[in-house]
């Protein structure tokens, strides 16, 4: 168990067995090995997958198969080969002259001579019986048979295909009359060749106890190949056991030869013609493995022949292997424990003393080292931590003077700390009192404030009944000042139209004077009157000019300066020239302005008569009033210069204010500026502005 | 006088032409027609026997009708011709005959051998083992049936194979240089292959094999001498074989044959030949009977062979198993046997 603390907390924590490294390094281990272990046991019983290394399990069963298929083969051919002895038997005897040429029939000393031969074969070969036959009746004409013969016959059937023409030799099976076995007859026909039609004198039958002669043959030394439930088994086309077998159907019925039929997978191959090997179920129901061979006796008889063992019986020694293996694996798992257990041990005390270390230091042992001794990597790490340590000591140390010093400032510096609190403290108390005044203060002066809002807000009615008020009276202003323009420009139209009515006067006392003394002339007369007509015409344009003049204009509109200019002069065309005004226009082409034109043509009024009564008034030589309209940055820019002198530097701040006039009260309300401004800056929001030139002044209207 | 004259010699002619070798009618001068497949054993051997068997010469000639023996590679190379009555007679396998019973009117007067086709890989190669490997074979031949037998036997099918075919005397270099995994063919190839390879080589599995003389129906009815004086060829032929030397002398007939029909020597010796033809011969007696193991029940051997050709498209759509019935004639050859003397059985007589 490992203790450590948790400097947080303060609190110390166990680290549990099961956390512990040893413990780690041993599971691991363990658990590797036994990885290991299964893998290699179960790549050693089943293989490798995609890779030729096919385990144990199917090596073993494939060498069975080869070994069983060599047996196989090689059972094959002792069939063959004894039955090849027996049918070369039967032929001999077929062929013995005495039997061929049928002496023995009427020779009863041949017919003695012939058995004893026939007993030597029998019992050479070991044969049940020889006997021939006749081949219509199938009575015996010579029988050598064994001692415990217990007789077999053949068929009629089987005698009748026997003895076809043609049917040198045939092959029977009859079950013996205990039916333990099936008893082969080999069949040979004896002078066939001599009969016009083929058929035969004679039979030469050799009968075989299968399970007496073949079987043992078959089984020879088969014991160590075919062990406890190996056997091999043949079978006639029709798949019934010829021999005995060594175990009972997996029903526990008894076989019994040509008449128990095989229904297992070889039993079909094998008599089918196929020849191979197969793992299938056998007639008494287990699973084996077995090797089928195809045996042709004749071109009309074939047998199977199945070579089997049982699966589980030839996997034992793989049993056997797997319980080593385990045997063998436990120890080595716990040889791997135990060295793991002892390997780790040795591993993990260096740490474990650093562990100690890092106790000794926590309780306060700062001096406390790990002892080390070894040239690993955790060897190596305790060293670093010692050096580690010693650092940590000598900066603890260097901690421990700064924290002493500072320790020493700060209690210093708390002193006066605690001074100054105590002046804040009594600060605080002062300003505690001034801050009751002051929110007695301030509530005061929110009741000031509302007081003032309350009056702000009547102020505010006020003034805006002020301002409409002083609306109404710039109205009445411009009324006023409207209908002083509207009396100067009567004035000044009255004086304006004198000459012309004069002019009209002249003309029409002409005429008449003319007529009278009969001078007048079509066209003289015509000449008058279309001057007259000029006359009134222009008289009729002052007209139309005045009225158009003071017409209001209800909403702004775009307009051609230059045109309201000299409408303007030509309104004042009468009193400027009666005063030798010269008047001059200077205009850039086509520019316009939108505004009120009749409101604005008012206030070039006024500044026009300004500059004609600062004219008159100075009694300048040559006055004259240039006006100049041009475009600047988009807008429209109209100047109207005189050189009347300027105007005086103290009243040009106030030019533009109400009531400032430098005439006479009698010749002047001071308004008329004021007015202009008015309607160019507050009603047209344009610009009116005044400046003194070399020679006089200057007005700027920009709109 | 005249007429007796006349009558005489009506009767000497008759006595004549009722000599063994001869017909009572006299045929129309034409050729017939036997193929025959060299690489074939007993069948190649055997044929080349009877190519030069006189007493077939003569007995045909007396009818006005000459023998012409055509080898070729495999049965089904002859379907062509005998559909347009090019060839009258032709030795095929069992697989073969079922393929042309089911399109052409046969008929099977003899069987030829009784053997096995073979599956021949690797020593110590299991069935199992030909998962996924490449296994040479004739398409649709006896030695596919025996491959399909071997596979099934272990629970595999075609799919899992790599079916590579080629021409079965190709097979043992190609499995001997790696080309291949392993091959099933007829005899002898399998046999020589093993026997001239044993470290090398080994039997997987087997399926017994045969083959038969067949002629066209409409041939034998038209021409039923014929067909008895060729059938009786072949009993002589193969009982004439029995004896080592003639046999001996029969399989350099054959390597012969072997030769002319591929343009190079064949990797076998007479020797080799003689001996697999020898054991071919014993199984089948020497003789030409069709042996009773020949089934047309529903779970005979040839049903199942039936079935496979028609699975793989090689039997028309409309083949039906009951044609198969009809084409077994297993009295011919023992009419044949039972006139030894009219057909000169124990006579022999050939172009050495």
């Amino acid at each position: 168990m490992i203790m450590i603390s948790d400097p947080a907390t303060d609190k110390q924590h166990k680290v549990s067995w099961y956390r512990s490294i040893r413990l780690q390094m041993v599971l691991a281990f363990s658990l590797l090995f036994s990885l290991s272990l299964v893998t290699i046991q179960l790549g050693l019983l089943y293989g490798i997958p995609f890779t030729r290394f096919e385990g144990s399990i199917r090596s073993t069963i494939g060498n069975e198969f080869e070994i069983l298929s060599s047996l196989a083969d090689s059972r094959k051919q002792i069939i063959l080969s004894w039955l090849k002895g027996r049918r070369n038997n039967a032929k001999i005897i077929a062929e013995l002259p005495s039997i061929h040429g049928g002496n023995f029939h009427h020779d009863p000393a041949v017919r003695q001579l012939l058995s004893h031969w026939l007993e030597q074969i029998r019992t050479t070969y070991q044969v049940e019986a020889i006997r021939i036959l006749q081949p219509q009746t199938g009575h015996p004409l010579i029988a050598v048979l064994s001692p415990d013969y217990n007789g077999s016959i053949l068929s009629n059937a089987q005698l009748q295909l026997a003895a076809t023409p043609g049917m040198d030799e045939s092959i029977h099976l009859v079950p013996t009359p205990d039916q333990k076995s099936s008893r082969l007859h080999i069949i040979r026909q004896v002078a066939q060749d001599h009969s016009d039609d083929g058929s035969p004198h004679a039979l030469v039958v050799i009968e075989c106890d299968l399970d007496m002669l073949l079987k043992p043959l078959l089984e020879n030394q088969t014991e160590a190949v075919l062990g406890k439930s190996g056997e091999l088994l043949l079978l006639d086309g029709e798949r019934r056991f010829l021999t005995s077998t060594r175990f009972a159907q997996a029903d526990g019925t008894p076989v019994i030869p040509l008449l128990t039929v095989n229904r297992s997978a070889q039993a079909e191959l094998s008599t089918a013609g196929g020849e191979g090997t197969i793992t299938g179920i056998d007639y008494h129901g287990q699973e084996v493995l077995a090797a089928y061979r195809h045996i042709q006796i004749t071109p009309d008889v074939a047998w199977g022949l199945s070579v089997e063992k049982d699966r589980s019986e030839v996997l034992v020694p793989l049993r056997h292997h797997r319980m080593l293996y385990l045997v063998l694996g436990g120890t080595g798992l716990f040889i791997t424990i135990l060295m793991t257990a002892v390997i780790s041990h040795r591993l993990s005390s260096p740490l474990r003393r650093m562990v100690a270390t890092s106790r000794s230091i926590m309780s306060g042992r700062l001096d406390a080292r790990s002892a080390v001794e070894g040239q690993s990597e955790i060897v190596e790490l305790a060293r670093s931590f010692n050096r580690m340590l010693d650092q940590l000591q000598s900066w603890h140390d260097e901690l421990e003077n700064r924290v002493q010093q500072r320790t020493k400032q700060l209690t210093k510096a708390n002193l006066e700390l605690q001074r100054e609190i105590s002046e804040r403290i009594r600060s605080e108390e002062a300003l505690h009192d001034s801050t009751i005044q002051l929110e007695e203060e301030i509530a005061e002066r929110q009741k000031m404030h509302e007081t003032l809002e309350r009056l702000n807000t009547t102020l505010e009615e006020r003034i805006t009944a002020a301002i409409s008020d002083l609306r109404k009276k710039d109205e009445l202003l411009i009324q006023q000042s409207r209908q002083a323009a509207m009396g100067e420009l009567l004035s000044s139209i009255a004086h304006h139209w004198r000459q012309p009515l004069n002019n009209i006067s002249a003309y029409i006392q002409n005429m008449l004077y003319l007529n009278k003394i009969g001078e007048l002339t079509q066209d003289e007369m015509e000449r008058d009157i279309k001057d007259v007509m000029d006359i009134l015409l222009r008289m009729s344009r002052t007209i139309d000019d005045f009225r158009s003049f003071f017409s209001q204009d209800r909403s702004k509109l775009e307009f051609v300066v230059q045109k309201t200019v000299e409408k303007t002069i030509n309104l004042l065309r009468s009193a400027l020239d009666d005063k030798n005004i010269q008047v001059s226009i200077t205009a850039q082409a086509d520019v316009r302005a939108i505004g009120y034109p009749n409101e604005y043509a008012q206030a070039l009024m006024n500044i026009i008569n300004n500059a004609r009564d600062a004219l008159i008034e100075r009694s300048v030589p040559q006055p004259k009033i240039e006006i100049a309209i041009r475009r600047e940055e988009g807008r429209s820019v109209l100047t109207v210069r005189d050189n009347g002198g300027g105007i005086a530097p103290e009243i040009m701040p106030h030019i533009f204010d109400p009531y400032v006039t430098t005439k006479g009260p009698a010749s002047g309300t001071g308004i008329g500026l004021y007015m202009a401004r008015t309607i160019i800056e507050m009603n047209m929001g344009g610009e009116l502005s005044a400046c003194n030139t070399r020679e006089g002044a200057e007005f700027r209207i920009v709109l | 006088m005249t007429t007796l004259m006349l009558l005489c010699c009506t009767i000497v002619l008759n006595i004549l032409l009722s000599c063994p070798g001869a017909s009572a009618k006299t045929a129309q001068n034409n050729e017939v027609t036997i193929a025959y497949q060299p690489f074939a054993s007993p069948g190649g051997i055997v044929l080349e026997t009877v190519k030069r068997d006189r007493l077939l010469k003569q007995a045909l000639s007396a009818r006005g009708v000459t023998m012409r023996f055509m080898p070729v590679f495999k049965g089904s190379d002859v379907m062509a011709a005998l559909k347009k009555g090019e060839i009258q007679f032709t030795t095929v396998g069992d697989m073969a005959t079922l393929e042309i019973a089911t399109t052409i009117s046969i008929q099977v007067i003899g069987q030829m051998k009784q053997n096995y086709s073979t599956v021949v890989g690797l020593r110590g190669q299991t069935a199992r083992e030909l998962k996924g490997k490449r296994i040479a074979t004739v398409f649709a031949s006896s030695g596919h049936f025996a491959l399909l037998k071997t596979l099934a036997s272990v629970g595999l099918t075609e799919k899992d194979i790599r079916l590579v075919t080629m021409e079965v005397n190709e097979m043992p270099d190609a499995l001997r240089e790696g080309r291949i995994d392993a091959f099933a063919a007829w005899e002898p190839i399998p046999t020589l292959a093993i026997s001239r390879h044993p470290d090398l080589f080994g039997v997987i599995g087997r399926q017994a094999s045969l083959a038969y003389l067949v002629v066209l129906r409409r041939y034998a009815e038209q021409e039923p001498a014929v067909t008895h004086q060729l059938v009786a060829a072949l009993v002589r032929s193969m009982t004439w074989l029995k004896q080592e030397r003639n046999l001996t002398q029969a399989a350099g007939w054959n390597l012969a044959g072997m030769t002319a029909l591929t343009g190079k020597p064949p990797q076998t010796t007479v020797d080799e030949i003689r001996r697999t033809a020898a054991a071919d011969l014993a199984a089948i007696n020497y003789s030409p009977r069709i042996s009773k193991l020949v089934s047309t029940n529903s779970a005979s051997t040839l049903r199942e062979e039936f079935g496979f050709l028609a699975s793989i498209g090689r039997l028309p759509k409309d083949a039906r198993w009951e044609q198969v019935h009809t084409i077994f004639n297993r009295n011919l050859v023992d009419q044949v046997v039972r006139n030894n003397q009219k057909y000169a059985l124990k006579r022999y007589d050939y172009d050495l």
